[in-house]
């Protein structure tokens, strides 16, 4: 799929979502719409004039640098600029994506029914060891050392309950 | 006069307040570092400490707590791209190039180095401009507020990344996101579509830890190598080069400074925009603006030094007139209730010392922050050179134990999964994700004061408020100058384009 292509769905996406939030806003009472209807608004005509820019303009006009204009640098000494911008992901694989999205779909389910502890232990060993960074016996031992400092630093330190779960209370029932 | 600066100062001199000065920076550093974990969770944890010690020691552990959390946020945004919280956002802009150019320990030095000059200046400035600053403060309503906050949106969209209309787009998302949640004026469930957990609206630390923190993990996981971009054993610059940085850009220190001391008077403003502002003045006024954006050391330098100045500003609306500059000031005002303390005129009265001892704190509280932070810079600027195998599942199960530690609620762990993978797709098609946070942060001061406006001054209050008309004015041709020059510089050359053209 182009870039353009891509592009493309992004704000067909932002554009539904602005028009879902007008929908909705409609059946709030004037006070409580006041700012989130016209800003949804507002958002929308944006959404609108993005998608209309970048397929009736050429790519050299989809990007406006603020700091050049408002600087007031020139082209030449942009040139001139050695260092090197930070670069946007190049859209690094397909696969990868995917892989990704379902690492972090994965890790945050986990997490909800295992647990905080649970999760993190299995998390940090499955991903060492399955990305070949150490053996599985090493991976554990890391794991091992990083749970026990989340347990220590947000449970002992901070106070805060991180022993809940979905399947804690079902365990503990059974057990009883 | 004097007697109540040495008063302040004195009382700071008990091994107590010593102790629980040094206790309060160490642990601000640490939690600072923790994304989500901010200035304001790690005071809200302190306050069942707070009884039954002396005045000076509890305000010592409090303030040099939140001191250190804003160097400890700085941190994390420098060496990962991830702010630990809202008002660190601008240090990414800069600090994070450095770290990929190999430059982590000049910028962390700079970085703490600014911080601390930055709240030396603050300090001294609230010492001076008590009296002062008062009737100013007295003088703004709702409407120049909600005009502040809605120019805070414009700059940060102008000064996005990339597009200007993408920029926008994305203020107007994070504006609109915050409305999830029960509306504060009139209690109407606002997008919730039936669910409790939506109610009290998505948490803006877990949102900012999803875009940031695990956004930008999924990006490294994606494009895989290290996040910096050299090897970090053929680094040529320390932290002494940062140090030296911010001597050499002293007039850079005091004009931010000077900014963050003023941002911080006014209340409900807050730092975030704070840090922004900072920047957009370091481009404007720097002789090199083409470098900003790029890995220069002044884009670090202005935000921190502001930071650091205002807490001193912030603290002046909390003791001279019991309004909170910001919601780590509202901690502070629950901690001198319980001390027995009344913040208001009565306090540059009555309770000056007091006073002069939040004074010294915070220089102090300041230089025991940059101490640290220097003698750590070097060990800490190795940390983005790790291998990414490694700091990828560390950051994801920090990141998603500090979503849930947020509010304690499981709901926000899947928010913040969704927000990393909104955040991903923002850095791929170039939408700015400091747009949408910063968005999210001032829409409720936006609702808030639109509604005391119209009740206080009608619907046409605009006219009403001339200071606020004249900002409004003012707010809107620095919004659209840039797209006018565009136009401009497009036209101009397209015109010698086609003369050329028809020359040959």
């Amino acid at each position: 799929m182009s870039r353009r292509a891509q592009e493309n769905i992004a704000v067909v996406l932002l554009i539904a979502l602005f028009a879902a939030m007008i929908v909705i806003g409609m059946d709030y009472t004037p006070r409580a719409r006041l700012v989130s209807f016209p800003v949804a608004v507002i958002g929308l005509g944006l959404a609108l004039a993005q998608l209309a820019w970048q397929n009736f303009r050429s790519a050299d006009d989809l990007h406006v640098d603020a700091l050049q204009i408002l600087a007031g640098r020139s082209e030449k000494a942009m040139e001139e600029t050695n260092a090197p911008r930070p670069k946007a992901p190049k859209g690094g694989g397909f696969t990868a994506e995917l892989a990704a999205f379902a690492i972090v779909a994965a890790v945050t389910t986990s997490f909800f029914v295992f647990g905080a502890l649970p999760t993190t232990f299995v998390f940090c060993t499955a991903y060492l060891a399955w990305s070949r960074q150490s053996s599985w016996l090493r991976a554990a031992l890391i794991a091992a050392v990083v749970t026990l400092a989340i347990w220590f630093l947000f449970g002992e330190v901070l106070g805060i309950r991180i022993d809940r779960s979905l399947v804690g209370p079902m365990l503990h029932r059974m057990m009883n | 006069m004097l007697s109540a600066v040495v008063d302040g100062l004195t009382a700071l001199m008990t091994p107590q307040a010593i102790l629980f000065m040094v206790v309060g920076v160490v642990y601000g550093i640490a939690v600072g570092i923790v994304p989500g974990l901010g200035g304001i969770v790690a005071m809200a944890l302190l306050l069942p400490f707070i009884y039954g010690h002396e005045p000076a020691a509890t305000l010592a552990l409090l303030i040099g707590c939140h001191i250190a959390t804003i160097w400890g946020s700085s941190v994390t945004s420098i060496l990962f791209n991830v702010p630990g919280s809202a008002k660190s956002l601008a240090l990414t802009f800069d600090g994070y190039p450095m770290t990929q150019q190999g430059h982590a320990s000049r910028a962390l030095g700079a970085s703490a180095t600014a911080a601390l000059l930055g709240g030396v200046i603050g300090a001294v400035f609230l010492a001076i401009s008590i009296p002062i600053v008062r009737p100013v403060m007295l003088a703004l309503g709702p409407s120049e507020y909600l005009v502040m906050a809605l120019w805070g949106l414009t700059v940060i969209a102008t000064f996005s990344d990339g597009s200007l209309l993408k920029g926008l787009i994305a203020t107007a998302l994070g504006v609109s996101l915050a409305f999830v949640g029960m509306d504060p004026v009139t209690a109407t469930p606002r997008y919730t579509f039936g669910t409790l957990f939506l109610l009290d609206g998505i948490s803006f630390p877990v949102a900012m830890i999803g875009m940031f923190a695990i956004g930008e993990m999924i990006k490294l996981y994606v494009r895989g190598g290290a996040i910096i971009t050299r090897d970090v054993g053929q680094l040529n610059s320390t932290t002494m080069d940062g140090v030296r940085d911010v001597f050499q850009h002293k007039w850079l220190v005091f004009r931010s400074s000077l900014l963050g001391l003023w941002i911080g008077v006014l209340p409900g403003i807050g730092a975030s925009v704070g840090g922004i502002a900072a920047y957009a003045q370091a481009v404007q006024t720097s002789r090199t603006p083409e470098k900003f954006g790029t890995g220069t050391v002044e884009g670090v330098i202005a935000p921190d030094a502001t930071l650091g100045a205002n807490e001193g500003g912030g603290l002046l609306p909390t003791l001279a007139l019991g309004i909170p500059g910001g919601e780590s000031m509202a901690i502070l005002l629950i901690a001198f209730v319980a001390l027995g303390i009344v913040p208001g005129p009565q306090m540059l009265t009555e309770h000056l010392d007091v006073v002069f001892s939040l004074v010294w704190i915070i220089v102090i509280a300041s230089a025991l922050t940059t101490a640290i932070g220097l003698v750590l810079s070097g060990y800490l600027a190795r940390l983005p050179g790790l291998n990414p195998k490694l700091i990828i599942p560390l950051v994801m199960s920090i990141s998603l134990v500090g979503a849930y530690a947020t509010r304690g609620q499981m709901g926000d762990v899947f928010v913040a999964g969704i927000f990393g993978v909104l955040g991903y797709f923002m850095i791929k098609y170039n939408y700015s994700r400091a747009n949408l946070v910063i968005g999210m942060v001032l829409a409720g001061m936006i609702e808030r004061t639109l509604h005391l406006s119209i009740s206080n001054y009608g619907d046409y209050f605009i006219f009403e408020r001339p200071v606020a008309l004249i900002m409004l004015i003012i707010m809107i041709v620095t919004t659209a100058l840039p797209f006018i020059r565009s136009a401009r510089k497009r036209r101009a050359l397209n015109g010698k384009l086609s003369t050329d053209g028809a020359a040959s």
